[in-house]
C-alpha cells in the first residue's frame, strides 16, 4: 500500500482560498470557515475515516463556493462596494492613461520612421498598415467586449489590489519615457508636431486617409461603448442599427460625415470619382440601416443620420466653391451622396428580402 | 432555510457560549440528522446576528493550539430571543388551532 500523500492543511487552505476568490468573504469569514473544516476533518477521523475522506465529507457539508458566496454577500456589503471603487479606479487610470500611452507609442514610430525613411513608399506602406491594423484591432476589441468585461470582473474579484495596483502601470510609463533623454519629449507641442507627421510630413495622401480611419474608429469605438450599455448581447452590427435610437443615428451620423469628407484626402483629382467614393460612405450606412429595419421606419432613420451630412456639405461646401473661384463641387458631393442614399436603401431592402428568403 | 437558524441559534447560545461547529452539532443532534442546511451557511447567520448587536463573537485559542470563534448572548439577544420566542408560540398555536379545525365539504356550503 502506498503511503498517502495527502496534505490536510493544504487541501483545506485551498478549498477556502477557492471560496475567497470569488471575492464575498473577508480574512475572518475565511479563518473561522477553516476552523470549521478542521474540527469536522477531526471529528470523522475519530470515527475510523481516514484523514482524506474526512476532509471529503467536512467540505461536502460546509457547501460548495457558489452557495456559500451568495450566502456571505448579503452580510458583507462593505465587499461589493470596495470592488465598486476597485472599478472606478482602474477604470480612471485605464481610460486616462491608455490611449495616452497609445498616442505616445505612436508618435515615437512616426518619429523613428520619418527619421529611418522620410516620404517614401516603403515609410507610406509601414504607416498606412499600421493605421489599418490599428483600426482592425480597435473593432476586434469591441467586439470582444463581453470577453474583455469577464476578465476585468474575475481580476477585481480575485486579486483586486493588484489589479488597481497593475492599472497604474500605463499611467506611469510616460511620465518614465519622458525622463529617458533619448526618448524625451519635453512638451505637449512637441508631441502634437511628432502627431502631426502622417498629416503634414510623410506627404501621402494614403497615410493621412488611414489616419482618419483610425481617429474616427477610436471615437467610433467609444461611442459604440456608451450605446451598447443596455445591450446584453455580443456586439455585431445588428446591435446598433436594428431599431436605433435617435440619439445613435445623430451622433452616428456626425461620425458618418467625418469619415465621408476624410475621404478627400485621398486628392482624387476626378471631381465625379472623388464624389463617388465620397458617396459610397452614404451607400454604406444607408445600406446597413435598411437592411436591419427593413420593416421599421427606415425614411425615418434616413433622414436623422444624414441630416448632419447634408447641411455640413451644403453650407461648408458652397463657401468653398466660393472660395476655389465659382467651381460647383458641391453638387456633386450632395447629389452623389443623396443618391448613394436612395440606393443604399433599395440594395439594404433587396438583401433583406433575401436574406429573409433564404431563412425560410 | 439559513434565516429560520437565527431563533435556534440564540436558544443554543442562551445556556452557553459555543462556536460555529459546535452549533452545528448540536442543532444536527436535536433535529435527529433532520438539518439539511449546508454547514457553512450558518456562519453569515451568526455574522448577521452579531451585527444587529444579537450576539458577540471572540477569538479564542483552545487547548489543542488551533483558533475558534466563540459567540456569546447579550443582553439585547436575550430580548430578541425572549421576543422570537413568543411570537413563535403564537404562530406554533395559531398553526395548530386553524390546523384541528375540521375539512369543510361542499355539502356544509
Amino acid at each position: 500500500m502506498e503511503p498517502s500523500t495527502f496534505n490536510l492543511k493544504q487541501s483545506v487552505n485551498s478549498y477556502i482560498d477557492s471560496i475567497k476568490n470569488q471575492g464575498s468573504i473577508t480574512n475572518s469569514d475565511a479563518a473561522e470557515l477553516s476552523a470549521h473544516l478542521y474540527d469536522a476533518t477531526d471529528s470523522f477521523i475519530s470515527l475510523g475515516l481516514s484523514q482524506e475522506e474526512a476532509f471529503v465529507i467536512a467540505c461536502k457539508r460546509l457547501g460548495n463556493e457558489e452557495v456559500l458566496t451568495k450566502e456571505y454577500s448579503k452580510v458583507n456589503p462593505s465587499i461589493k462596494m470596495n470592488q465598486i471603487w476597485a472599478y472606478l479606479i482602474m477604470g480612471f487610470n485605464l481610460f486616462y492613461s491608455l490611449p495616452s500611452l497609445l498616442l505616445l507609442g505612436i508618435s515615437l514610430l512616426y518619429l523613428t520612421v520619418y527619421q529611418s525613411y522620410n516620404s517614401s513608399f516603403t515609410s507610406t506602406l509601414i504607416i498606412t498598415v499600421f493605421h489599418l491594423l490599428l483600426t482592425a484591432l480597435i473593432w476586434f476589441l469591441i467586439r470582444r467586449k463581453l470577453e474583455i468585461s469577464k476578465f476585468l470582473e474575475r481580476q477585481i474579484q480575485n486579486h483586486s489590489l493588484r489589479s488597481v495596483s497593475l492599472s497604474f502601470i500605463p499611467f506611469l510609463v510616460p511620465i518614465f519615457i519622458k525622463l529617458i533623454p533619448p526618448l524625451r519629449i519635453n512638451n505637449r507641442l512637441e508631441l502634437q508636431r511628432a502627431l502631426n507627421f502622417p498629416v503634414y510630413k510623410f506627404d501621402s495622401d494614403f497615410v493621412e486617409f488611414s489616419f482618419y480611419l483610425a481617429i474616427l474608429s477610436m471615437i467610433g469605438a467609444a461611442i459604440s461603448l456608451v450605446f451598447s450599455i443596455n445591450k446584453i448581447e455580443k456586439l455585431t452590427l445588428k446591435t446598433f442599427f436594428e431599431r436605433p435610437s435617435t440619439s445613435f443615428l445623430i451622433v452616428f451620423g456626425i461620425i458618418l460625415e467625418l469619415f465621408a469628407a476624410s475621404t478627400r484626402s485621398l486628392h482624387v483629382d476626378i471631381i465625379s470619382v472623388s464624389a463617388l467614393i465620397f458617396a459610397t460612405v452614404y451607400f454604406s450606412a444607408s445600406y446597413l440601416i435598411s437592411f436591419y429595419n427593413s420593416n421599421g421606419s427606415i425614411n425615418k432613420h434616413l433622414v436623422i443620420t444624414s441630416l448632419f451630412g447634408v447641411v455640413m456639405e451644403t453650407a461648408v461646401g458652397i463657401n468653398a466653391d466660393i472660395d476655389r473661384g465659382n467651381t460647383i463641387y458641391t453638387v456633386y458631393y450632395v447629389s452623389f451622396m443623396l443618391v448613394g442614399i436612395v440606393l443604399g436603401k433599395v440594395a439594404g431592402l433587396m438583401s433583406a428580402r433575401q436574406f429573409r428568403l433564404q431563412e425560410v | 432555510m439559513a434565516s429560520s437558524l437565527a431563533p435556534l441559534v440564540l436558544i443554543i447560545l442562551r445556556r452557553q457560549e459555543s462556536y460555529g461547529y459546535q452549533i452545528i452539532q448540536e442543532l444536527r443532534d436535536k433535529s435527529g440528522g433532520q438539518l439539511t442546511v449546508a454547514e457553512g451557511t450558518l456562519y453569515p447567520v451568526l455574522k448577521k446576528m452579531e451585527a444587529k448587536g444579537w450576539i458577540e463573537g471572540v477569538w479564542k485559542k483552545a487547548d489543542s493550539g488551533r483558533e475558534r470563534r466563540y459567540y456569546k448572548l447579550t443582553s439585547k439577544g436575550t430580548q430578541e430571543l425572549e421576543q422570537q420566542y413568543s411570537q413563535l408560540n403564537f404562530v406554533n398555536q395559531l398553526i395548530n388551532s386553524l390546523w384541528n379545525l375540521p375539512l369543510s365539504t361542499s355539502s356544509n356550503l
